[in-house]
């Protein structure tokens, strides 16, 4: 029973791994984690100043709790279109440039 | 450019927990593209100085400040040192740069970078450091002392640069 428990978690992982990896593809990953407040705002600003988000979107990790609130009113302060993903010890935020 | 694209701050107090907060601040301000000056006068213009090694901090006379051993047991470690020992204890020889090495230590655990560092971003994203004229004579200071960025003003240009954008530090 063990074996199998243990043969469904590396499964699961795998899924779950390449889950992440085919939705990661096509996007430009940003990890910040372990950097806080402000730096995680001001490293995505550095990181957008240099590439282009209407190329591709991004995928940004964060693990400052305040960045739950502060990606989002920075993406709408500079028009971006910013998709929260996940919320745990780790937030991920998907972030694409607004069609307009 | 309307008021809400300004945001400025009067830096007066020149030790380590007056100067993050204001580096944090502005940095985030010129990030959400502002246009960000910090005013440095009378101790706040030891922030702006080529050597910060004048950037300290001290519970003595700081009855709020949280002191928390960065290492040790997580009994030892979650104790608020500053409230658990005898003020007097602060006042003793090398507990400031104890408790100066205990707070940069705090902020470099909690993912916080050091304050050098904090200042030339906020620098390279636009912030102006400017720098009261008549406390860094008063301050003996001279023009040298201070960080190349650094714009020497009176007051009233800078109350004529940031109209309705001033906050004093306190």
């Amino acid at each position: 029973l063990f074996g199998v428990k243990i043969i469904g978690l590396i499964l699961h992982n795998t899924k779950l791994l390449i889950g992440v990896e085919v939705s990661v593809e096509n996007m430009n990953v940003l990890d910040l984690q372990g950097f806080a407040c402000p730096m995680p705002v001001i490293k995505l600003k550095k990181w957008l100043s240099l590439n282009d988000l209407s190329e591709k979107p991004l995928y940004l990790k964060v693990s400052d709790k305040g960045a739950l609130k502060d990606i989002p009113a920075f993406c709408q302060q500079k028009n971006i279109a910013c998709q929260v993903l996940r919320v745990e010890d780790v937030l991920e935020f998907r972030l694409e440039a607004k069609n307009v | 450019m309307s008021d809400t694209d300004q945001f400025s701050i009067i830096q007066s107090k020149g030790t380590l927990d007056w100067v993050y907060p204001s580096l944090i601040l502005a940095s985030t301000a010129a990030a959400m593209d502002k246009e960000v000056q910090v005013f440095h006068t009378f101790y706040g213009l030891k922030a702006i100085l080529k050597d910060t090694s004048d950037l300290k901090v001290s519970p003595v006379g700081n009855p709020a400040m949280k002191i928390h051993l960065p290492y040790g047991p997580e009994f030892l470690r979650s104790m608020d040192l500053n409230r658990y020992l005898p003020s007097f204890i602060w006042s003793m020889p090398g507990m400031t740069a104890l408790a100066t090495w205990g707070f940069k230590k705090q902020m470099l655990l909690q993912g916080q970078v050091p304050v050098e560092e904090l200042r030339s971003l906020c620098i390279e994203l636009g912030v102006r450091m400017s720098a009261c004229q008549m406390s860094v004579d008063a301050m003996n200071f001279t023009e040298q002392d201070f960080i190349d960025e650094v714009e020497f003003l009176g007051a009233a240009s800078y109350f004529a640069q940031t109209p309705d954008s001033q906050s004093l530090f306190i």
